[in-house]
């Protein structure tokens, strides 16, 4: 009995690691390789499947240094989603087997961290997640300069993860433990000065990751030399994954909350005034997202469960909006990736064109799409926690993003002249992905309700 | 069921075609695309009549609603009310989509399907917002309103387009997101730590009136209404807008889209915020009193036709703005006919202006000369329909701006003087306006031929409609007794501030002869104001 149980928590970590295995081994005969795509979505369907098993358990704790709880399954059935859809926008594109090896490994750390209660589990969860994407990233060869931005990523990871290590070895200083709920427990009475500081190096080296201003400068670089699958990866998993982990740590720990008001409202102007002035698809994406971290730390701030609700909301919302972007993005031949490439769009692909302009007004939060239920969400959390300066600027935001989203859609409408086109021959994966997420999140917006549904599961069981 | 399937269809309809002209085959061809949006248009106008004798009929609050659960854990439904206010404002909308259909084939040569799709993409989003009384729901219609008409004036206007379509969605979004905040603050203040949270609007109106941040809640939904309208700081989106737009677009700008602002004031900002609404009645007077004057010498001062008539729209807000916050009943009773008025008169010379710019390709005043010589027809209507605007007694423009005038001139006397000075400016611009065009020496160049059959179709209901309602007025002002008694009620209830008498016995002048007028004597909201 007690065996069964403890393989059934086991069990989502252990189907992506030995499909990995499977994968490698595949990649060992250029024959067999084929078949890596096959076992990496076999992989992953099992994953799903582990992880469903896991609602009736749920919370647990397990192997002493994992929570198992609603969080982490809620995540983990998103999370596995988000490489479901990553992994479909590359069939075709990714030929080798160690290739979708290294990706499930990316998703299995990736998968560790939403669970991690203990820092050192974090921090090796957080690098073998790292590590594995910047080699994953480093086998694509589209994009400007792939491995310039490859070595330009790693090298910021590294050095955020110094911040990483410092902070944890600080926080293990001041409260002896290496458990987030010891730890609160500790300071929750006199928070002492190598607490804070801890706290603060711990949380300078998330946020690099995160890219939050102001440690968010390599992002428009990274994003700009390299390929939209790559992009999808960085500007969603990875900041779903940052945003866990604050989620986790604001639960437990004592933290300022003026430094996140302030971080908040930096990073959403900070990103989009600078994606007001760019030029390039890519960097505009790059400052979206980033402006996007801005608004989820704002539903952060209210700390409590519907703070966590509408920051489940929002994720939903924004990570499956970015990836039919991506999707759409990568069907297109473009020349030099410049924003005029777009210019009378509609007359050329009108469909994708309206895809493209459903997207794109979600993300600015016009309604009726999901992106106007989070971002109510979101300033409905504001209001109650009484935070109205955030509110104002967060206003402010979404004036200055929907100007450049709606720049864009003007191009493809009104203007003409680019030369952006889709050859027909190849992208069929990559058409019904994106057909598949579009028809999800139009359910979503006619019906909101499910969308509730789905959020609040994140919050009905938190350990 | 009927009740729901009706006030559905009255946007779902719409939209359903909207999808429909997208999807249209371009090789069927566009003769039959411009039958069956005209089709669509008088399904939609029959439907609105056919609900007319159900709504104006009642006695009751909401003569036609629904109410559905929508997004229950989020506190919103699907709820849809018809009342006499909604009722007229739907029917002008859709009217005047169906003459705008009508015209159009002579104004839209290329790119017809997404013209006719963002048509009627935005009549369905109008009336959705007309009929909503959820507010989450109206909020949804009203910010989904600005992506047709944004991409009305982006893809069919002149050559400032671009920078006009952005201009008019940010500016109205500015004030759609300030509304929101104020939404989920009332709900929330009215929910409290305990209740369940409901975004209905009768749920809204157990707003506590003098709650601490009912100003700012105030403040930031009325933004979206003043800027809509547009109230005087507040109108510097509109003559871009208008200029550049299509001439379709800008009689649907100006026809209906400005009355919305109006109507959610009414609707929403005087009922659930009325202790604020009444003590800064005299402020928003004031604006709107500046509104008629800075108007009128605006379109004193243009050279474009189009821009004047836009600016001159500000004048005769400036008006209804004046007429709702003067605090006089019989002054409400004049304003909301002035929303059908202005919608009629302006609505036509923007018709008018693109007859005009559809033969000549210019919209400059001194391009014109001597019409009445080349096309008397043209001439007669132009004439009217400036007349009209201009407020000659016997037309409608007379009548909401008389009553106006009248009604607040016992609250407000210096505004009331000083807005009347707006007629004499009104009169100005457009009999010089009438004079440049249809008078003076003849352009030997212009070559102007004569209304056809599919003008003159449009010309004359319009026409026939501000002569109806000018000489026999009441027609209209009965529909608005319930809207007016209603109104008033508000007022009534809420806990009066102190320095507002005990309302006066029934004074006013009355016109109107309705039972509820005789019932409710005028409530001085506006005491301040003398």
């Amino acid at each position: 009995m007690n065996v069964d149980i403890s393989l059934n928590l086991l069990l989502p970590l252990i189907w992506p690691g030995l499909f990995s295995m499977l994968c490698f081994v595949a990649a060992l005969q250029p024959a067999l390789s084929a078949l890596g795509t096959v076992f990496y979505f076999v992989g992953l369907v099992f994953t799903l499947h582990a992880l469903a098993g896991l609602w009736s358990l749920v919370p647990c704790e397990a192997l002493g240094s994992m929570y198992y709880d609603s969080l982490f399954v809620w995540g983990g059935i998103m999370l596995t989603t988000l490489f479901i859809v990553i992994g479909a926008l590359n069939v075709g594109r990714m030929k080798q087997a160690e290739r979708w090896g290294l990706l499930l490994l990316v998703f299995l750390g990736a998968l560790v961290i939403l669970a991690a209660k203990d820092l050192l589990l974090l921090f090796v969860a957080l690098e073998m997640f790292f590590i594995l994407l910047v080699l994953w990233m480093a086998f694509f060869e589209e994009g400007d300069h792939p491995i310039y931005a490859t070595v330009r990523l790693f090298l910021t990871g590294a050095f955020a993860a110094g911040f990483t290590v410092l902070g944890i070895s600080f926080l293990f200083g001041s409260a002896g433990s290496l458990n987030l709920a010891d730890i609160g427990r500790q300071v929750s009475d006199a928070p002492s000065f190598f607490y804070a500081f801890g706290l603060l190096m711990f949380l300078v080296g998330i946020f690099f990751k995160l890219s939050v201003v102001p440690f968010h400068h390599w992002a428009a670089e990274v994003y700009q030399d390299h390929a939209y699958p790559v992009i999808a990866m960085l500007a969603v998993v990875s900041k779903f994954i940052g945003i866990f982990i604050l989620m986790r740590v604001f639960f437990h720990l004592p933290m300022p909350r003026e430094l996140l008001v302030g971080i908040a409202a930096l990073t959403m102007t900070v990103g989009n005034v600078a994606a007001l002035v760019q030029q390039r698809v890519k960097r505009l994406l790059a400052f979206s997202s980033i402006a996007h971290v801005g608004f989820l730390l704002m539903a952060l701030v209210g700390g409590n469960l519907q703070g966590f609700q509408a920051m489940a909301t929002y994720l939903i919302y924004y990570t499956f909006t970015f990836m039919a972007i991506a999707g759409v993005l990568m069907l297109f031949r473009s020349q030099e990736d410049r924003i005029e490439e777009f210019d009378g769009l509609s007359g050329r692909h009108p469909y994708l064109a309206l895809t493209l302009t459903v997207c794109l007004l979600a993300l600015a939060g016009i309604p009726p799409t999901l992106g106007f239920i989070a971002k109510w969400k979101v300033f409905e959390v504001a209001y109650q926690t009484g935070q109205m300066g955030l509110l104002v600027v967060a206003i402010l935001n979404s004036l200055v993003a929907a100007y450049y989203y709606l720049a864009w859609i003007v191009r493809m409408y009104m203007k003409q002249g680019g030369t952006l086109y889709w050859p027909r021959e190849k992208g069929l994966p990559v058409l019904v992905t994106t057909i598949f997420i579009m028809v999800g999140l139009l359910a979503l917006s006619v019906y909101p309700e499910w969308l509730n549904q789905l959020s609040s599961l994140a919050i009905s069981n938190i350990l | 069921m009927v009740d729901t399937l009706a006030l559905t269809l009255l946007w779902v309809l719409p939209l359903a075609s909207a999808v429909g002209m997208a999807l249209w085959p371009r090789a069927a061809g566009v003769r039959l695309l411009q039958l069956k949006a005209l089709g669509v248009s008088v399904v939609m106008t029959g439907l609105t009549l056919w609900l007319g004798p159900q709504v104006l009929g009642s006695s009751s609050e909401w003569p036609l609603s629904i109410q559905i659960p929508w997004i229950p854990s989020f506190g919103v439904s699907y709820a849809l009310s018809l009342d006499a206010l909604s009722f007229v404002l739907i029917l002008l909308n859709n009217v005047l989509t169906l003459l705008v259909v009508l015209i159009s084939p002579l104004w839209i040569q290329q790119h017809e399907k997404s013209y006719y799709a963002f048509l009627f993409f935005l009549q369905a989003a109008v009336n959705g917002s007309l009929l909503a009384t959820d507010l989450i729901l109206f909020y949804i219609f009203w910010e989904v309103m600005l992506i047709p008409m944004a991409f009305l004036i982006g893809i069919f206007g002149s050559e400032q387009r671009l920078a006009a379509a952005m201009k008019f969605f940010l500016y109205t979004m500015l004030g759609g997101l300030t509304m929101l905040v104020a939404i989920i603050g009332t709900a929330w203040t009215v929910a409290g730590d305990f209740n369940e949270i409901s975004f209905a609007y009768d749920q809204m109106l157990q707003f506590p009136q003098t709650h601490p941040w009912a100003g700012v809640f105030f403040a930031c939904m009325a933004l979206a209404f003043f800027i809509k309208i547009p109230l005087f700081p507040f109108y510097t989106w509109l003559p871009d807008a208008h200029t550049e737009a299509p001439a379709g677009g800008s009689v649907m700008l100006a026809g209906i889209l400005l009355k919305l602002g109006v109507y959610g004031l009414i609707r929403f900002v005087m009922p659930i915020y009325g202790v604020v609404f009444m003590h800064s009645a005299a402020l928003w007077a004031l604006l709107g009193t500046v509104g008629v004057i800075w108007g009128g010498l605006l379109a004193w001062s243009q050279k474009d036709i189009k821009r004047l008539i836009a600016c001159s729209s500000v004048s005769h807000m400036g008006f209804v703005v004046l007429g709702l916050f003067s605090g006089s009943l019989l002054a409400l009773r004049g304003s909301l006919f002035q929303l059908i008025a202005h919608g009629l008169s302006t609505g036509a010379l923007f018709c008018m202006i693109g007859i005009m710019y559809q033969r000549t390709h210019s919209r400059k005043l001194e391009s014109y000369g001597g019409l009445a010589e080349v096309a008397p027809q043209f001439a007669y209507f132009f004439i009217f329909f400036a007349l009209a605007s201009a407020g000659l007694p016997g037309l409608s423009g007379f009548i909401g701006e008389f009553l106006i005038l009248i009604g607040s001139f016992k609250y407000a006397p210096w505004l009331t003087a000083v807005s009347s000075l707006g007629v004499l400016l009104s009169a100005i611009y457009l009999l010089g306006l009438v004079q440049g065009v249809c008078f003076g020496p003849k352009k030997e160049e212009l070559h102007f031929p004569d209304l056809n059959w599919r003008e003159k179709v449009v010309l004359w209901p319009l026409a026939l409609s501000i002569v109806v309602l000018g000489i026999y007025p009441t027609l209209t002002l009965r529909c608005f007794d319930p809207v007016v008694e209603k109104t008033s009620a508000y007022l009534w209830s809420v806990p009066a501030p102190l320095s507002i008498p005990e309302p006066e016995a029934e004074g006013d002048i009355n016109l109107t002869q309705g039972a509820a007028s005789k019932l409710l004597a005028d409530r001085q909201v506006a005491g301040v104001l003398q």
